[in-house]
């Protein structure tokens, strides 16, 4: 045997007992701190803050909007605050999305982390866990807003809570997919041009239906194939707005929210696969 | 006899990287580098800056892609998980999250490397103890913490999982000497452990104190490896580097025979007198001669002169 089959075979068994120590510690445990760490580092966001509490603040302005138009007092409290929610959901989930990734590459600190026993994938969905959990505090606190909001113009919050629910997860389920968008432009592109592209997706988005629709009536069917690509492609993020059921006091049924969250499962694994694909092929100059 | 285990066995390694506007200019940073770290030795990657030291460090931690050639740790590839459980790396300057505490950032890695929590608080207590941050400091967010704290920092994050390999580049970096005694120290205590180390310094004189064996990058290619006594046999003590100018040739002659190393360089001449030819008689004589005394100088570490001849060598030959 050569020296060099010995060194090999020395190294393979140093590997061994090595593979064990690491199997020992499974995959959800380091997801799960990386998801910890990223929340307690997105805490320290100040636009966090600002945007909840500008949310919050609309909220309140809408129980002065519906003082002023009689006998629509919860259509225009609920239009106004579901219509903060979204919006500023949306924007907070787009900064906290790119923000994520930016501050360890920014920083650098990523080179430490990527040096831990941990792999590429699973630092990505970590992250993308803490933003989600993170957003999801943020849509408790705007909800609470606005069921206080409705209770302070004397609707029983308990008939409100209710239908308010399955609003905003679906809400919540459209700034996940917001966030996923920010996260897969960030792992190759600018933090501007992250933005400003998982914006450009998520306002198309909330017009994707027009695809179909022209897809019937263009004559080319390269044309129409493209339009229909694009509705396939595009976050549907139409299907995902509850809010004139909400307002017209309508229940939702629970297979629109099954569906609705089974959409947004599956877009979230695609867009979720190819930012890890391209977070595993970066370099860290 | 039982063959050492090699740690580290780079071969052929090259990274160009694009430049210009559509990256179609290709500028080599490192040059089919062919190395192998054994087990237990403290090996230096020498170079002045932009040598090529941190790329290959970048390489071999797999943060970059190599153009071509191999990196293989521990027999394996630097990305396998298993490999970075044995692994510790401390980055060159402290890029560390700096809302954290230094105990939350230990806790934080030691979550990632498999701890358990009551050995990430033995762990972590021992390191913050052993590179002396006391208590007070290791509980400020790192952003407060000077740069000798922070590196001290580091150094225990790198050490948390008591890994076999650690790959420190630059270590003695904005460290006062005081600061670069006790990281000497450290490393030469971490090597009686049976750790293996990789460290990248432009500080020669400092690797050669400690390094067993050293790898000397220039422009990203491999001029020398071997241990400091090998590449360059130490200098004799007392000896003196003088600069003059406005020296003649006669008088260069004369400090040639007294035994005198005299290298021009356009207008300025060095002279390098040995202890045994008197360094201060050398001086007098330049100037009973008409020439101009610049500077008198202790003459610099063996290691050093080896590695700056090695390079004007590379230089001068074609690429």
């Amino acid at each position: 045997m050569t020296a060099a089959h010995e060194r090999v075979s020395a190294a393979s068994e140093v590997m061994i007992v090595s593979s064990l120590t690491w199997a020992r510690f499974s995959g959800v445990r380091r997801i799960t701190a990386v998801a910890l760490a990223s929340s307690r580092e997105l805490l320290r966001e100040r636009i966090l803050y600002i945007l909840t509490g500008f949310a919050l603040l609309l909220i309140g302005t809408a129980l002065l909007l519906g003082e002023l138009s009689v006998g629509q007092e919860r259509r225009i409290v609920l239009d106004v605050g579901l219509g903060a929610i979204r919006v500023l959901g949306i924007a907070m989930a787009i900064v906290l999305g790119v923000r994520l990734l930016e501050r360890e590459i920014e920083r650098r600190t990523i080179y430490v982390l990527l040096t831990k026993p941990v792999r590429r994938w699973e630092v990505l969905l970590g992250k993308l866990l803490g933003g989600a959990l993170l957003l999801f505090a943020s849509v408790v606190v705007m909800t609470g807003g606005l069921t206080l909001t409705l209770t302070a113009m004397g609707r029983p919050w308990k008939e409100e809570l209710p239908l308010l629910i399955p609003v905003v997860f679906l809400l919540w389920l459209q700034f996940l997919m917001a966030m996923a968008l920010a996260l897969l432009f960030s792992t190759f592109s600018t933090s501007a041009l992250s933005m400003l592209s998982a914006l450009g997706l998520v306002l198309i988005g909330h017009a994707s239906r027009e695809f179909l629709q022209w897809a019937e009536v263009v004559r080319s069917p390269l044309l129409a194939l493209l339009c229909r690509a694009l509705y396939y492609v595009l976050p549907n993020m139409q299907n995902l707005n509850l809010t004139a059921a909400v307002v017209h006091g309508r229940e939702v049924v629970p297979s629109i929210i099954g569906m609705a969250s089974a959409y947004v499962g599956l877009y979230l694994v695609v867009v979720f696969v190819l930012a890890a694909i391209v977070f595993h092929r970066r370099e860290f100059r | 006899m039982s063959a050492r285990l090699a740690v580290i066995v780079v071969e052929n390694l090259t990274k160009d990287y694009a430049s210009g506007w559509l990256g179609h200019r290709r500028h080599r940073a490192v040059d089919h580098l062919t190395l192998e770290v054994q087990e237990g030795e403290i090996f230096g990657l020498l170079g002045p800056n932009g040598a090529g030291k941190t790329t290959t460090v970048k390489l071999l931690l797999r943060l970059i892609r190599p153009t071509a050639g191999t990196v293989r740790l521990f027999g394996r590839s630097p990305e396998d998980p298993v490999v970075r459980a044995q692994l510790g790396f401390l980055p060159e300057h402290p890029y560390l999250p700096e809302a954290l505490t230094a105990c939350e950032l230990l806790d934080y890695f030691g979550q990632l490397c498999g701890l358990s929590r009551s050995d990430r608080l033995a762990r972590a207590a021992a390191l913050l103890h052993q590179v002396g941050l006391p208590a007070s400091v290791a509980d400020r967010p790192l952003r407060q913490l000077s740069r000798g704290e922070l590196a001290r920092v580091g150094l225990a994050q790198a050490l948390l999982h008591d890994p076999k390999l650690l790959i420190l580049d630059d270590p003695f970096g904005g460290l006062d000497p005081e600061g670069r005694r006790q990281v000497r120290d450290w490393l030469l205590r971490w090597r009686e452990e049976g750790r293996t180390i990789f460290l990248s310094t432009p500080l020669i004189a400092e690797a050669e104190i400690i390094c067993d064996r050293v790898a000397l990058l220039h422009r990203g290619r491999l001029l020398a490896c071997g241990s400091p006594a090998e590449l360059a046999p130490p200098t004799a003590r007392g000896a003196v580097e003088i600069l003059a100018r406005d020296l003649t040739p006669q008088t260069c002659e004369s400090l040639r025979a007294r035994g005198c190393d005299v290298r021009a360089d356009r207008a300025l001449v060095r002279v390098c007198a040995p202890a045994s030819a008197n360094g201060w008689e050398a001086v007098d004589f330049i100037r009973r001669s008409g020439g101009c005394v610049i500077a008198v100088n202790p003459i610099r570490s063996s290691l050093e002169r080896f590695f700056e001849d090695a390079v004007t060598a590379s230089e001068a030959s074609p690429a």
